[in-house]
């Protein structure tokens, strides 16, 4: 086990290293003079020269990387060119409401597609599941956004039950806090919903197949026993294991999202540093986010090791 | 490998050729057969078939110029001249949408062919060869599964700039992964069966083996992903284009008419919806084409994920 644990670990490693070139180098060498594009169109030759001297942008690529990466071990991702803030700072600022719409969205998500892949699953063929499988293909066809929109429409301006954008804190109390986030994450959380109905629906059909479903049934246990203690409590495993798929569709999610809605957090913090050229930022927070799911991915393997020894010697 | 293919003969006999390209052909009548049968695909099918055509044949299909500003006859509903009523600008709604058709089936099949172009070489030649070649290919795909394809796509965005064909590319990178893996999952599955061993035992080379006898195998599961694909590639290019970072105004694309109505939600919920249907119905085809596909490409699939 601590033989795989650290085979695994290595490789995150490996992969995260591998995140850092991509980013710094999709953005660094792409063509495209970011100096220039900061200035916008009034610019002058000399504005343009003396912002590639601050920016350090006329050092060698890969010194240019290396001091950014080295920085970035020690928690240092550089500073804003605008504010001048420390990116580090700028990014656990916003962590915070991304993190809570995040849990909220995969909340929303286990809750309507756990059930919903259960149903379908223990029901093959059905009517029944073609009907809960036709909703789930729905869940990943609409796009996020736009099932924002048309929840706003509803439910903010028609019905006026939630704010149409703006964020409350918890500080001014859960129940405010709650429904400023309440649409973005049923929007993010059913997207993601679709998915993991599959995945529930497909390793529920899987394992009721399983001999010991068959032991199970013939000695005579009621069906509902069955399907929750025998069949569902195993299916757990493989859908688990999608956590870190269901974690890149809740951060992309929240990117578009807390834009729409106007919440402060890493998702639209991306998008107005984009907008603006803030490179530093938007390198931290894509390593960020990567490192996180990395680490989601890694936790998952080695809690699926420990569950199921076959992996492990695989 | 040329000289390899001249060893072994490059023409089969003749009749061995007959007899395979009535298999194939029988094969194929089979297949449709059965999808025949299938109504959810003819259905995705037919949809799909408008959403080409529009994308095709838009120049006959549009009643106006869908970039032509009209003042006299703003925010209108819809009318027998303006069939789904006009936008802010007095812009025709219909045109809009049938020119947006073009712009979304040519990301689709551009980024899908991207992703279908780099990952499936990369896939075949990791399961081909295993160990440490193996190793290395998949860590430079695990790379790009660590990031949410929507922020992939932003960051090469943010090298390349916005436009149509950055952006293409900015969502078909991400897709690599995807079809690596697909392709050397078959690979692996299908590299110890016999006739590998003998077709390599009569002299097949490295090449000739991996696109004779391996590609056939993996073609089946990339059918089904680039079908379900296509459509994230339509969804991630109005999302782009939603926050003004896909394709630029004053063309027009689904995402861009999506983001102008947000502005106009309140007084014309009309607008946001109409392209938001259109978006979601051709995604939905795509997938409900893909499982379709699943299930009659591939046996060992049905009733899994």
């Amino acid at each position: 086990m601590r033989a795989f644990i650290l085979r695994r670990l290595l490789a995150s490693v490996v992969v995260l290293f591998l995140v850092t070139l991509v980013t710094f180098f999709s953005i660094n060498v792409l063509p495209g003079d970011i100096a220039s594009r900061i200035l916008g169109p009034e610019q002058s030759p000399q504005q343009v020269e003396e912002l590639r001297e601050r920016l350090n942008l006329n050092a060698p690529i890969i010194e240019r990387y290396v001091d950014w990466i080295g920085g970035a071990v020690q928690g240092d991702l550089g500073k804003s060119i605008r504010s001048q803030a420390p990116v580090s700072e700028v990014l656990l600022q916003k962590l915070e409401v991304t993190v809570e719409l995040g849990i909220l969205a995969l909340l929303v998500a286990v809750t309507v597609a756990v059930p919903i892949g259960i149903l379908a699953g223990s029901r093959p063929g059905t009517v029944f599941d073609y009907g809960l499988t036709f909703f789930a293909v729905l869940g990943v066809s609409i796009p996020n956004f736009w099932l924002a929109i048309v929840m706003v429409i509803i439910f903010a301006v028609e019905l006026g039950w939630f704010p149409a954008l703006g964020f409350t804190p918890i500080s001014d109390g859960l129940g405010a806090n709650l429904k400023s986030l309440a649409l973005p994450a049923i929007a993010i959380g059913l997207q993601s919903a679709g998915s993991l109905a599959r995945q529930t629906r497909g390793a529920m059909v899987e394992v009721l197949n399983q001999d010991y479903v068959r032991t199970a049934r013939a000695k005579g246990l009621r069906e509902r026993t069955v399907i929750m203690r025998h069949a569902f409590r195993n299916a757990l495993i493989p859908v688990v294991t999608i956590l870190g798929f269901q974690m890149t569709i809740i951060v992309g999610g929240a990117i578009i999202i807390e834009t729409i809605f106007q919440l402060p957090g890493i998702g639209k913090l991306v998008i107005d540093s984009i907008l603006v050229q803030e490179v530093a930022i938007v390198q931290g927070i894509t390593v960020l986010i990567a490192a996180g799911v990395l680490f989601l991915n890694l936790m998952v393997d080695i809690s699926y090791a420990y569950l199921d020894p076959r992996i492990r010697y695989a | 490998m040329a000289d390899e293919d001249t060893r072994t003969g490059r023409q089969p006999p003749a009749q061995l050729e007959a007899l395979g390209g009535g298999q194939r052909w029988a094969r194929q009548r089979e297949f449709w057969r059965r999808f025949r049968r299938r109504r959810v695909g003819l259905v995705s099918l037919t949809v799909l078939l408008i959403v080409i055509l529009a994308a095709v044949f838009q120049d006959l299909l549009i009643t106006h110029d869908p970039i032509a500003v009209d003042g006299t006859s703003p925010l209108e509903g819809p009318t027998l001249d303006h069939w789904l009523g006009t936008d802010n600008l007095g812009r025709d709604t219909y045109s809009r949408l049938v020119v947006g058709a073009r712009t979304a089936v040519l990301v689709g099949l551009f980024s899908v062919l991207i992703g279908v172009g780099v990952g499936v070489p990369i896939g075949v030649l990791a399961g081909w060869w295993g160990g440490r070649r193996d190793e290395v290919l998949m860590r430079l795909v695990d790379t790009l599964i660590a990031f949410p394809s929507l922020l992939l796509a932003l960051l090469i965005i943010v090298g390349l700039g916005p436009g149509l064909q950055n952006v293409t590319i900015a969502i078909g990178i991400p897709f690599i992964s995807g079809f690596a893996r697909i392709s050397r999952g078959s690979t692996l599955s299908v590299k110890e069966q016999e006739y590998i061993l003998a077709a390599r035992s009569i002299g097949g080379g490295d090449l000739r083996i991996a696109s004779r006898h391996i590609l056939p195998n993996t073609l089946a599961p990339v059918i089904v992903l680039a079908s379900l694909l296509f459509g994230v590639a339509i969804i991630i290019e109005a999302a782009l284009s939603f926050l003004g970072l896909g394709t630029q105004p004053p063309k027009p694309s689904w995402g861009i008419m999506l983001s102008s109505a947000q502005r106009l939600l309140r007084s014309e919920p009309l607008l946001a919806i109409i392209p938001g249907v259109t978006i979601s119905i051709t995604v939905l085809a795509f997938n409900l084409m893909g499982d379709v596909l699943r299930d009659l490409l591939d046996p060992r699939l049905r009733g899994s994920d």
